[in-house]
């Protein structure tokens, strides 16, 4: 078994060495972890000394071990919480979706060694982000102190401890879920979680100084206590936290009190979750992909499918409900209009919508950005926003423009950029059927607007209420979502479509960093053309200037007119003439590309490939 | 019906595919053989259009793929190597999709869609996303997806990998049907045996050049292996004798341990 765990310590460390690029990838990864590792060292140092010192002085009353404690407890939730993200990861990785596992079971290995070698694996991942932060909060509190040479032994010790925690809950979270997920959409709702939770800490980040910044010192640490997740007396992290001031304190006893309960709640989970993986590989993994066959059997008898019964079939799908499951019936019967059913680019806008709403990374990749969008909105928002005062009576329909603008944008870029390349592996596949590149990039296009409109009309309403808005111009700001939003879609889908990365797991690398940058300069142009067309609309018009542009009724009319050809035109022309573009460029490429390591065939060897198909056999 | 005139391919120094000719008529179940590395993908995708040959032509049913792809891919279906398909998809709706992108008629594609999924035994899973599925229901999808539109000519790459028995079977006797009713096939496989049960004509492709074509009969004639089998005469024609050496001296050496 220890052989099993060298060889593939010995092959991870080929993987991140094997190529140029990989190997300055993994030095620069090292490199930012030692940095990082650094500075967290010198802020705890830095906080512990100031906390230590204003105990000392008795600036603040009842600072003391107790706030240390709470710190240090902080630190340790967060180390605990991003260990026990790693491990999640690394424990479907190394687990499940590992290829080396046929092999290693047909080994003369029992299934619990396989284990204990697959754990150790997750335990050793795990343990980087407690190497970069727990051991580093540790020392500055120890130099802080300062403390004698024991105090870093303890403290190596209880950061090893620290690791074991995440490891084991990770791994036993994992096979829970896989009991209860089928496996093709575990990875799936992994990605979900871990960006709805970069989400979360990218709010934090930028909203959480900003509410910080002018606390004084009381309330500051009055925060601090009342951060219950690592304070509470059941938590992990407290333990930690307690058997680390113990040890500052050279209580020998306390510590290892501390730090034996960690340990032994640890081993426990450990051990539960060892016994569950066992469990798992007989039982669930093995029927999880069959989670659901009892559904299956019910609908089989609800709705038997084929010619053998056709009248109930016909019966059913004449009501418009033909496929079975739930979310997708609205759908379907929406787009089914008899005449639409033949249309290749409806039937390719009908596959994206359903694509994009079933895949959880899709979904959670838009959030994140309407996340983003929202933050940075809010932000200025709290900050500035003096600029807008010269705007007169426009300031509501200008400010909630803009950030319906923003917004629509955000949420277009998400999904849209990546659209074409969204077809990944299907892409031969789609490119043998009498589809030109233009319908594709149209079909694309009309599948993604559905689902940028909606949210794009909310923050409409959303952002004309909150800027105090009337309903005047409550109206044009919804009029003004559905004008732009296809023109805007358009730009993106047609920017991807230009040079699409097929190859791209992540849907954030579907297109190259060019296709971006056209994709927002063409924003940005659209943008400015919007922004006459809404102003000469708007000041000749709505007349919120005292002086409109012409005083003739008649010409302050046309005007305005043109405004609204502009707004509207822009958008059909970008709908019309960018499809059109980024098809003849899909047209030009093509479908697959080769190399003459895949083009010859070479089965497995083909990895200088960059199409869709590299690697495959010939 | 597909034609291929002097097609070439090649990737920098290295010519994948060489002046490759093929004119298989209407009706016919032309088998596609070669070693592994030989040029048969290759050859493949530049008759689906996947690929622009470097030089020559591929034409289906009198288009030029190339230049003419919306009319030739309209005749043509096409099974590939690895059935990748669009795993948000149920089985129903991706063939609905397929048929859409070749714009079958709406009452014809519901009866048709019925039919496939009943006859590689997906009715009562054509309701479930692709990506439940195992790889042999995703070969019978991509098959059935192919058939949705009522090809005139079919391109299948190792079709009957990943499929069960009573699914090779059912695909070997769909080709057969379909072969009667005047489809042409084109199929590259490593399973001789279904070749040489099956196929009207038989290329056999090696360092990317057609080193035989015609019927078994006539293959067997050019090898000179007057009662082998297709196996026999691959191996013969493609320089794979030794690895039956091989087999042999292995052979030999277990009997000598007995």
């Amino acid at each position: 078994m220890i052989r099993v765990l060298y060889w593939k310590i010995r092959i991870s460390l080929r993987s991140v060495t094997k190529s140029e690029s990989r190997a300055f990838l993994f030095f620069l990864g090292v490199l930012v972890s030692i940095v990082l590792a650094v500075v967290v060292f010198f802020v705890s140092r830095r906080i512990f000394r100031l906390i230590l010192e204003a105990a000392a002085f008795g600036e603040v009353a009842g600072v003391g071990s107790l706030w240390v404690a709470n710190l240090l407890s902080i630190g340790f939730f967060f180390a605990l919480v991003m260990s026990l993200f790693t491990a999640l990861g690394v424990a479907f990785s190394t687990m499940y979706s590992s290829s080396d596992l046929p092999l290693l079971f047909t080994a003369p290995l029992s299934v619990r060694e396989v284990f204990l070698v697959k754990f150790a694996e997750i335990i050793l991942r795990a343990s980087i982000p407690t190497l970069i932060f727990s051991f580093p909060l540790l020392a500055g509190y120890g130099a802080a102190l300062p403390a004698g040479a024991v105090f870093y032994l303890q403290s190596a010790l209880l950061t090893a401890i620290s690791v074991l925690l995440p490891a084991a809950l990770g791994a036993g979270l994992n096979l829970l879920a896989v009991r209860l997920i089928p496996p093709y959409r575990i990875k799936e709702l992994g990605a979900a979680l871990g960006t709805l939770f970069g989400a979360a800490i990218y709010t934090l980040m930028h909203l959480g100084p900003r509410h910080l910044t002018g606390m004084s010192m009381e309330q500051a640490l009055q925060a601090l206590e009342g951060f219950r997740l690592s304070a509470a007396g059941i938590s992990p992290a407290w333990w930690l936290a307690q058997a680390a001031v113990a040890a500052s304190k050279g209580d020998f006893g306390a510590f290892f009190g501390w730090a034996g309960l960690t340990f032994l709640v640890s081993g426990g989970l450990m051990a539960f979750s060892f016994s569950l993986v066992t469990e798992a590989f007989y039982g669930g993994w093995v029927a999880s992909g069959e989670v659901h066959k009892k559904d299956r059997r019910s609908r089989a008898r609800e709705r038997p499918a084929g010619p053998s019964r056709p009248g109930r079939d016909s019966a059913r799908e004449g009501a418009g409900t033909y496929g079975p499951s739930g979310d997708t019936e609205s759908i379907q019967g929406f787009v089914t209009g008899v005449f639409l059913r033949r249309s290749p680019v409806l039937a390719l806008a009908l596959k994206e919508l359903r694509h994009v709403s079933r895949d959880l990374r899709e979904i959670s990749n838009g959030v994140y950005m309407l996340v983003m969008m929202i933050v940075a909105l809010v932000g200025s928002a709290r900050g500035g926003g003096q600029w807008l005062k010269g705007l007169g009576q426009a300031v509501p329909l200008y400010g909630s423009l803009a950030a319906t603008f923003l917004m629509s944008w955000g949420l277009s870029s998400s999904l849209g950029l990546g659209a074409v390349a969204r077809e990944g592996k299907n892409w031969p596949l789609l490119r043998s059927t009498p589809v030109t590149g233009r319908e594709i990039v149209r079909g694309k296009t009309l599948g993604i607007v559905p689902l940028v409109l909606p949210v794009a009309l909310i923050a409409g309403i959303a952002f004309t209420l909150l800027a105090g808005g009337t309903r005047w111009q409550l109206i044009a700001t919804l009029c003004f979502v559905v004008l732009v939003v296809p023109g805007m879609v358009s730009i993106e889908v047609s920017a991807g479509g230009i040079a699409p990365n097929f190859e791209a797991e992540d849907p954030r690398q579907r297109a190259s960093g060019w296709a971006f940058l056209l994709g927002v300069l063409l924003e940005l142009l659209y943008a400015g053309l919007l922004a006459f067309g809404v102003f000469l609309a708007v000041s000749n018009w709505l007349r919120y200037y005292d002086q409109p542009l012409a005083e003739s009724r008649v010409v302050s009319t046309a005007l305005g007119a043109l405004g609204l050809v502009i707004v509207a035109g822009a958008s059909m022309a970008l709908f019309t003439i960018m499809p059109d573009v980024a098809g003849r460029s899909l047209d030009e490429m093509e479908a697959v590309e080769q190399t003459p390591g895949n083009g010859a065939g070479h089965k497995g060897k083909g990895g200088a490939g960059a199409g869709p198909n590299a690697g495959r056999k010939s | 019906m597909i034609r291929a005139i002097k097609l070439t391919k090649t990737f920098g120094d290295l010519k994948a595919v060489s002046s490759v000719d093929l004119d298989i008529q209407p009706g016919e179940i032309f088998g596609f053989l070669g070693p592994n590395g030989a040029g048969k993908t290759t050859t493949i995708r530049m008759l689906t259009g996947l690929l622009r040959p470097t030089f020559g032509k591929a034409m289906i049913g009198g288009y030029d793929i190339q230049t003419h792809p919306v009319e030739a891919k309209s005749l043509l279906g096409y099974v590939p190597d690895t059935p990748v398909l669009y795993e948000k998809l149920t089985g129903r709706e991706f063939l609905d999709f397929m048929a859409d992108l070749y714009r079958v008629d709406r009452r014809r594609k519901k009866n048709r869609i019925s039919e496939l999924l009943e006859l590689f035994d997906l009715s009562e899973r054509g309701d479930d996303l692709i990506g439940s599925y195992s790889r042999g229901m995703k070969q019978k999808i991509a098959v059935a997806a192919a058939l949705v539109h009522d090809p005139k000519v079919l391109i299948l790459d190792e079709p009957t990998v990943g499929l069960d028995p009573r699914s090779a079977r059912v695909l070997k006797d769909v080709l057969r049907a379909l072969a009667q009713r005047k489809v042409t096939i084109f199929m590259s496989t490593h399973i001789l045996e279904i070749a040489e049960r099956m196929c009207t004509q038989v290329g056999i492709i090696d360092h990317g050049k057609i080193i035989a074509c015609g019927t078994v009969p006539e293959l067997r004639a050019l090898s000179k292996e007057a009662s082998g089998s297709l196996e026999d005469i691959f191996l013969k024609l493609t320089g794979g004798v030794e690895y039956a050496e091989i087999v042999r001296f292995l052979e030999e050496g277990e009997e000598a341990r007995r």
